[in-house]
């Protein structure tokens, strides 16, 4: 299992928390709100992937075809 | 015909949209231009010695008014204010006496929507009318009249009488001209003029500067009121002779006793057909019956302007 | 790998850079419509005390105006003085047209300079005064806000372009 990929999303975490405080302290509430929720969907992206990988494996693995 | 300078003094200060039609309309003229009357919505008119024309659309003259071209607020506005180099707050008390004058001693008539200030003007603005009158100088216009205003190398004080229209103001500045370079033919040297010149009309001052030739000799004192002008000048700067146009008031009269006392020989003009008008002018008579005066010439524009009707030797009778 | 590293400088540089730029441009604002009002303020003494002819009455206001409004202004002063029938306010038009790209300043604040174009020069010293000095007090009201903007979305401005830089090299990778 790749580490690299946990620094990722932890990466992607913690910039899009930086930009959401920065945009909200300069009152743009509403693009901060927007950046983190695209925040949101990158990271999910990134897991749906892993997600998907998952269950193939189980599949392979039990010989459910 | 075209009058000298008149594209680099006139057309310069004239909206772009009629400079080729003026131009084109001023060389159709059978004299020279006189004046230039740009009025908002009205035809554009060119007045000449002896008529005037109005200006076609396509620059040719026409008598028809109806068919002549109509300048707009942009053309008067922008003609307003090209004239006085985009300035206008520096031109006020101009404005104010309704002229401008333009380089070259041409002067703009201006008339439109008075403000007024407690009775008095204080500008005018919306300028719907613009009187542009060429500047023409008649170098010699006084040339048969000096030899009767001199004698023995001295100039006799003189009072030019005449009525309104009959080139008093030209042979004024003619006079100063002469009188400031010397005249050798009269044994008459060059004297230091002072001439006041209350509404810029003789001398045509442009920030200060003569625009008119008025000799090398003369100082010009520009738009200060005469009788204190007239003070002003004997006391600093010193002149053998003063000019003024249009004396009458009481204190105009106090200024040239002034004058005389100190030694100064006085060139005046009056308003007036004749010397009984001028006598019924209490300043003026007061000033005749004291001798103040040494000649009068009498003008008319009988011959044209500029007829001078007769000199007379105020201390006896008429000389010519 | 040393490629990878350099594409991701790259890949972080070129938002930064964006955002650094749009930052400038909060900050410059407020400096420019100072720049104005000072010049504007020396051309309402000019006018009031001095009756200066318009054309070196624009280039002493350049002067005390600043590098890019005062560009502008002078820059009006040389095409009234080129002449062909221009008046003061459609030079510093002009001007301002020609200089529409290397200045900040938003459509509201150009407005206010707009409203001085048909009557620069055009009326007697009172009145030019008077709208000169409303302007002044609008170019005042404008750098106010302009500061405004600046102190919030100048630091911000900076931080989103580094970060977004920083979020997209970690996205990509």
């Amino acid at each position: 299992m790749d580490v690299q990929l946990l620094f990722r999303i932890a990466g992607v975490g913690i910039i899009v928390a930086v930009m959401a405080t920065v945009l909200k302290q300069a009152g743009k509430d509403e693009q901060g709100q927007m950046v983190t929720l695209v925040g949101v969907l990158v990271v999910l992206m990134m897991v749906v992937t892993l997600l998907g990988k998952f269950f193939n494996l189980v599949k392979a693995t039990f010989g459910m075809y | 015909m075209l009058p000298e300078g008149f594209e680099r003094e006139i057309l310069t200060y004239v909206s772009p949209r009629l400079t080729g039609l003026l131009r084109r309309a001023a060389e159709a003229l059978p004299a020279p231009l006189e004046e230039i009357r740009i009025r908002q919505d009205r035809p554009l008119q060119l007045v000449y010695p002896g008529g005037d024309a109005f200006v076609a659309p396509d620059g040719r003259l026409t008598a028809d008014p109806g068919r002549a071209v109509r300048p707009d607020h942009d053309d008067l506005q922008r003609t307003f204010q090209l004239m006085a180099r985009g300035s206008v707050y520096a031109w006020e008390e101009e404005v104010r006496g309704g002229f401008l004058t333009l380089e070259g001693g041409h002067r703009v008539g201006l008339c439109g929507r008075a403000v007024t200030e407690a009775g008095r003007i204080r500008t005018l603005t919306q300028v719907a009318s613009l009187n542009i009158r060429i500047a023409r100088e008649v170098p010699g216009a006084a040339d048969g009249l000096l030899p009767h205003l001199v004698r023995g190398g001295r100039f006799l004080s003189t009072l030019l009488i005449s009525p309104p229209q009959a080139g008093k103001t030209t042979l004024l500045r003619d006079l100063v001209r002469q009188l400031s370079a010397g005249v050798p033919r009269l044994g008459l040297r060059g004297l230091k003029v002072g001439l006041v010149d209350e509404r810029s009309e003789v001398a045509g001052c442009l920030r200060g500067v003569p625009q008119r030739d008025v000799g090398p000799r003369t100082d010009v004192l520009d738009g200060c009121p005469k009788a204190e002008g007239l003070m002003l000048l004997i006391r600093a700067l010193s002149p053998e002779v003063v000019a003024a146009d249009e004396i009458g008031r009481p204190e105009d009269a106090t200024a040239v006793m002034e004058a005389l006392h100190a030694g100064v020989a006085v060139l005046a003009t009056a308003h007036g057909s004749g010397l009984a008008d001028v006598r019924r002018r209490p300043a003026l008579a007061e000033l005749l019956r004291v001798g103040a005066f040494e000649r009068a010439v009498l003008l008319s524009r009988r011959r044209g302007p500029g007829t001078v009707e007769a000199v007379l030797d105020l201390a006896r009778e008429v000389v010519a | 790998m040393t490629l990878k590293l350099v594409g991701a400088a790259l890949t972080v540089l070129a938002p930064s850079w964006i955002g650094f730029q749009i930052a400038a441009r909060y900050g410059r604002r407020p400096v420019e419509l100072r720049g104005f009002q000072n010049g504007l303020a020396v051309l309402v003494t000019e006018v009031e005390y001095g009756a200066t002819p318009m054309p070196d009455a624009l280039r002493s206001a350049a002067r005390a105006a600043g590098p890019v409004a005062g560009a502008i202004l002078a820059d009006a002063a040389r095409r009234l003085e080129a002449g062909g029938g221009i008046t003061p306010g459609e030079a510093l038009s002009d001007a301002l047209a020609e200089h529409r790209g290397s200045v900040c300043l938003t459509p509201a604040d150009e407005e206010i300079l707009a409203a001085l174009f048909p009557v620069l020069g055009a009326s007697d010293r009172h009145d030019q005064v008077r709208h000169l000095r409303l302007a002044l007090d609008r170019l005042a009201a404008a750098e106010a806000e302009a500061a405004d903007e600046r102190r919030r979305y100048e630091r911000m401005y900076r931080y989103v372009g580094v970060l977004s830089g920083l979020a997209l090299v970690l996205i990509l990778m």
